[in-house]
């Protein structure tokens, strides 16, 4: 285990519950195959990784604003990549809150 | 079987480069003339490759879906005929050897893969074939692949083979497609992150089919890209490299590829050694870092990734992003702290840089707002 600075560990630990939250709700709205814990965090969502497609974007846009209260444009293609854009999007979406 | 690979061996597109350079024991082009111009065409428009050295195999038999199902991660009782899907073969202690592309024709399975040269792979197909109804032929030299990658290779098949193009959708592959005289099947994949085909025909065919595409595609802009600039752009969307990450790695999980197991099948070459990970604490996770400040300095391969004086890991893969305009790494770190947005320093040369743990991938597709049914490089926007 790395010895981190207090700062750093804190900065893990936020992000971290991020991802689990975010894989949460994903697992239950799409009911996917997979548990939460056997999602990594770079996943594609679309085309390898989970195979989702371009339905499944409405709801991982609907999944994200009921869990974190956060709205992810239509077209913001860049935050609906991975499991770790998904993140990227809300942590700064909370920052600037 | 038919045929086998010698242990070097030239591919015939070899010749339209001067500058080549030997991936899984083939020669192959590295760099083509300029690789700006080769960037630019597999992120801007369409770039034609030479992937003639991936290992190329044909299993069949009545026990062929056993004997794949004992040498590939994925399940592939799963496949529909028409389909392929993207996995690895694993050693016995859940290394891994190379990744592949597995197709179901209905008739017989085929296996493209890059990694491990073509004499490895056969070989451990071959000894995973003993016990089953089941042949492997090695057609690594009589088969030729061509890439075409970009956000308007579609474009450029539509315009060649015609608008069922544009219905073939990720990890299809449709037959008996015609270019010029000659027939090639074409598989919907890539490891650009850009729009990918890959056009799979008779070896003695391809330097005709080459010649088709950049004739065909010359509105398009289409350039030959080479090794070098595709492992770049590999990088940049994050594929595996198996030369690189993939051959550090000890198992799957460390490269993010979790989901690839699937968890009802339980044989297969390396189950054993990946069971027994995936119900242990990850030790190490491969994340994508930036350096900033310096832009000349590209991290070598092994340097090292600190916190203050913590060593956390190593660079597994370096390169400089053309379309960031800065250097590029991915990390094997230990795992409790491969998360994104932690400020870390990497050794480049004789100085440490600070770096950055970013999320895949490192970029931004042009392919990702590019509509087929309605766009057209000749009306692309800027």
């Amino acid at each position: 285990m790395a010895n981190l600075p207090d700062s750093m560990q804190q900065q893990i630990n936020a992000r971290k519950e991020i991802l689990n939250a975010i894989k949460e709700e994903l697992v239950e709205r799409l009911e996917l195959e997979f548990e939460p814990e056997d999602i990594d965090d770079d996943t594609f969502l679309f085309g390898g990784g989970l195979q989702l497609d371009s339905i499944d974007s409405m709801e991982i846009i609907i999944g994200m604003q009921s869990r974190f209260d956060v709205m992810i444009p239509e077209d913001d293609v860049s935050s609906l990549r991975t499991i770790n854009t998904l993140a990227d999007f809300v942590q700064n979406e909370q920052l600037s809150a | 079987m038919a045929t086998t690979t010698p242990q070097t061996w030239t591919s015939p597109l070899a010749h339209f480069s001067s500058d080549l350079t030997t991936i899984d024991d083939c020669r192959i082009a590295n760099v083509y003339s300029d690789t700006d111009a080769e960037y630019n065409a597999i992120r801007e428009s369409v770039a034609i490759s030479d992937n003639c050295h991936y290992g190329k195999f044909v299993v069949r038999g009545a026990d062929a879906q056993d004997a794949v199902n004992l040498v590939v991660l994925a399940d592939v009782a799963r496949l529909a005929i028409g389909r392929a899907t993207w996995t690895f073969l694993l050693r016995s202690d859940g290394s891994l050897i190379c990744d592949a592309y597995v197709l179901c024709t209905g008739d017989d399975y085929i296996i493209l893969t890059e990694g491990a040269s073509p004499e490895t792979v056969r070989e451990h197909l071959t000894g995973a074939m003993e016990e089953h109804a089941a042949s492997v032929e090695d057609i690594t030299t009589t088969t030729a692949i061509i890439a075409i990658d970009g956000p308007y290779a579609w474009e450029l098949l539509k315009q060649l083979v015609g608008v069922r193009i544009l219905g073939l959708r990720y990890l299809e592959f449709i037959d008996d497609q015609k270019l010029g005289d000659n027939d090639v099947r074409i598989i919907r994949s890539g490891k650009t992150g850009e729009f990918g085909y890959q056009l799979l025909m008779d070896a003695k065919h391809v330097t005709s089919v080459w010649s088709h595409l950049v004739e065909g595609g010359a509105e398009l802009d289409v350039a030959p890209a080479g090794a070098e600039v595709l492992s770049l752009c590999r990088m940049e969307n994050r594929f595996i490299n198996m030369h690189r990450e993939g051959a550090d790695a000890r198992n799957p999980l460390e490269i993010n590829c979790r989901v690839m197991i699937d968890e009802e099948k339980d044989e297969f070459i390396g189950y054993e050694a990946l069971e027994e990970a995936t119900q242990s604490p990850l030790e190490r996770r491969v994340i994508g870092i930036v350096v900033e400040g310096d832009a000349s300095q590209v991290p070598s391969l092994g340097a090292e990734v600190k916190v203050e004086d913590e060593v956390l890991g190593r660079v597994v893969n370096s390169g400089f992003s053309r379309q960031l305009g800065k250097p590029i790494a991915l990390a094997a770190l230990d795992a409790e702290v491969a998360y994104v947005g932690l400020t870390l320093a990497v050794a480049a040369g004789e100085s440490m840089l600070d770096c950055k743990t970013v999320s895949a991938p490192f970029i931004y597709n042009k392919s990702l707002t590019v509509r087929p049914q309605e766009d057209s490089y000749k009306t692309r926007k800027a």
